[in-house]
Formats: C-alpha cells, sequence, structure tokens
C-alpha cells in the first residue's frame, strides 16, 4: 500500500487531497467567521434604540396590539412626547438596593392615540417631590420590558397598585396603553427632582442565529475529514487490486 | 458485486432526495430574489432558510452513497468527481443518477 502511495500518480493525487483538505478547511472558517460577523451585525443593530412605536412592527396604527413581539423584549427604544399628569401610577411595595418604596409610571401618548408606559424610577414613598409630573417635551431613552405577569387579580386603588401590566393601566388611565413598559435609563431635558432609575429585570432577547452559515462551516470541515477517508480508502482498494489481480476481476 | 444493486438504490434515493431539495430551494431562491424582495434578509420566511439547511446535510448522505457506489462500481476518479458535484449543482443529481443507471444497466450489473 505504501508502495502504490508513493507512485506519481498517487502522489498527485495526494496533492491533490491536500489542496483540497485546505480550501475545505478555509472555506469552513470562512463560514465560521460569517457566523459571527452575521451575529455582531445583529447584536449591533438591536443594540441601537428605535422609536417606541417601531417595537410594535406588525400593528394597525392606534391600535394595541395583543402581545409584544418576543423580539422587542429587552430591545432599547425612544419615547418622545410629553408625560400625561393625568396618566401616572404609583406601584406600591418596590424596594431599591434593600430600601422600601414605590416605583413610578407614567404614561407619554403617542402621535397615534396609543400610550407608552414609563417607569420612570423608584421613591422612597408616594409623596416624594420626585413623583411630580414633569412637563414639556421629553425624550425619554429606556428598555422595553414586558408587562408583570403576577398578581393578575390584584386591586387597584387610586392611583395605586402593586404591579405593572399595561391591561391595569389602560384601565387605570382609561386609555389604550401599548402591551409592555419602558423602564427609562436617561431624559432629556433632565428632571430635578426625579425618580431614581431601576435597573430591567428582564434581560435582552438575543439575536437570530445564522444556523446556515453555521452547519455550513463545520459542513466543510467534514468534507475535509470525508477527503480523507476517500482517498486512504481508495489506495486501499488499488493496492488490494494489484496484489490479487485474480480477485479484481468483475 | 455483491450489493451493488442495494448501494445504486441508496444512492439512487439520496441523489432524487437531494435533487429534489435542491431544486424547490432554487426556485425559491429565483422567484424570491425577483419578486418577493428576498434581497433583505427580513423578508425570507424560515422554511426557506430551513430548506437550504436540510440541503446542506442531506448532500452529506448523498456523497456517502455516491462514494460507496462508485467504489463498488470502481468508477475512475473524475466520473466519481462529477457524481459527487452533480449533488450542488440544481437539477444536476437526477442526470448523474439517470447516467448511472444507464451505465449499470449496460454493464449488466443490475437485476433486470
Amino acid at each position: 500500500m505504501l508502495q502504490l502511495a508513493l507512485t506519481p500518480r498517487w502522489l498527485l493525487l495526494l496533492l491533490v487531497l491536500v489542496a483540497f483538505v485546505i480550501a475545505t478547511v478555509l472555506l469552513g472558517r470562512w463560514q465560521w467567521e460569517r457566523t459571527q460577523s452575521i451575529l455582531d451585525a445583529e447584536r449591533a443593530a438591536a443594540s441601537q434604540p428605535i422609536p417606541i412605536l417601531d417595537a410594535f412592527p406588525d400593528r394597525q396604527p392606534g391600535q394595541v396590539p395583543d402581545d409584544m413581539p418576543s423580539e422587542s423584549i429587552g430591545r432599547p427604544v425612544i419615547v418622545t412626547g410629553q408625560y400625561d399628569p393625568g396618566m401616572q401610577a404609583i406601584i406600591t411595595s418596590r424596594s431599591l438596593d434593600g430600601e422600601a418604596g414605590v416605583w413610578v409610571v407614567t404614561g407619554v401618548p403617542q402621535p397615534d392615540g396609543t400610550v407608552a408606559a414609563v417607569l420612570r424610577g423608584w421613591l422612597p414613598d408616594a409623596g416624594d417631590a420626585g413623583s411630580a409630573v414633569p412637563s414639556g417635551a421629553v425624550e425619554v431613552q429606556g428598555v422595553l420590558q414586558p408587562d408583570e405577569p403576577f398578581y393578575v387579580d390584584a386591586p387597584i386603588d387610586g392611583d395605586q397598585t402593586v404591579v405593572i401590566s399595561s391591561g391595569r393601566l389602560a384601565r387605570m388611565w382609561g386609555a389604550p396603553v401599548l402591551p409592555g413598559f419602558v423602564v427609562l435609563q436617561q431624559e432629556r431635558p433632565p428632571v430635578d427632582p426625579a425618580p431614581i432609575p431601576v435597573p430591567q429585570t428582564v434581560q435582552t432577547a438575543d439575536v437570530p442565529f445564522p444556523l446556515q452559515n453555521f452547519f455550513y462551516a463545520f459542513q466543510w470541515w467534514i468534507f475535509a475529514g470525508f477527503g480523507v477517508v476517500v482517498y486512504v480508502r481508495w489506495l486501499w482498494i488499488e493496492a488490494g487490486r494489484e496484489e490479487e489481480p485474480a480477485l479484481a476481476v468483475d | 458485486m455483491k450489493g451493488l444493486p442495494a448501494a445504486f438504490t441508496r444512492y439512487r434515493i439520496m441523489a432524487w432526495v437531494t435533487g429534489v431539495v435542491l431544486a424547490s430551494a432554487t426556485v425559491w431562491l429565483v422567484v424570491g430574489r425577483l419578486f418577493l424582495d428576498y434581497g433583505d434578509a427580513e423578508m425570507r420566511p424560515a422554511l426557506y432558510g430551513y430548506l437550504w439547511i436540510a440541503h446542506g446535510w442531506l448532500y452529506m448522505l448523498y456523497l456517502i452513497t455516491g462514494v460507496d457506489l462508485a467504489f463498488r462500481v470502481r468508477y475512475s476518479v473524475g466520473r466519481t468527481l462529477l457524481i459527487l458535484i452533480a449533488g450542488t449543482i440544481p437539477f444536476a443529481s437526477f442526470f448523474a443518477e439517470a447516467a448511472v443507471h444507464k451505465d449499470l444497466k449496460k454493464r449488466e450489473l443490475l437485476p433486470t
């Protein structure tokens, strides 16, 4: 078998095999890098804030969808407009760094008639000066979070309740509130005194994974191994045929 | 030549399955690019991507059946490569399968 492998014909085939293996390994690496760069590009795009209404793409203007699209959970968004003084809710029993207090949620009506709920932050109690609703145009940058799914039957007491959900806020404010709420990170112009911004509760949903490129990378590498197997098997068959020519007759 | 008819049947099945999946994906690609705005990745439905992924793995099986057959029939290197590459070119595997079928029949390697 070794003798046969050293003949010019088989040395040439070995050269072809080496070239094939190098090519497939490089092609696999190319697909692997493509997988990474697609992911990077998707993640970069997903970390760019988008206008709040764009986070609900499959929606008729003015309509409130039943659910938040899963890819919008954790999405950075920008809410522009004015806080509506008639749309503020105090979410009780919320602590920050171990200190008891409340969350302040205020509605920002959108041009199409729907309302975006903004979790402005935490205050030690509802009567704190920071709970005053800022007037004038604001631009809020924050992260979109899904409705809190617990205590669905909890009572509403005036402007106070214990859980944030768009359905509950819609009942409290008598307005079509978009699903979920925006956790405020920054607002312009700055408000003082203001509630202390709170951390987001639900992390960013990941971007779609480029499965096709990922598999192609592995398939190229499998090809490389396949080439080696074919070469060896072929050599083995040919060597056997030369040693026992009588058996090779069909 | 024991097992050759079975090896040919395996190759034949993979040639057709791989060929049909690749042909559908290709037709879909052409229609999508021309009429459905598939240049934009968001316009492509999930099934379209799955079809290409399926072809990738089916082609692996096609290669195995093709090489197995080529070894059994003792095809030359060039001919073997043509048969194997046919699995990546739209519609080519149908012709490769037909050519192999004709060749095996001519050489009376298949039971009649």
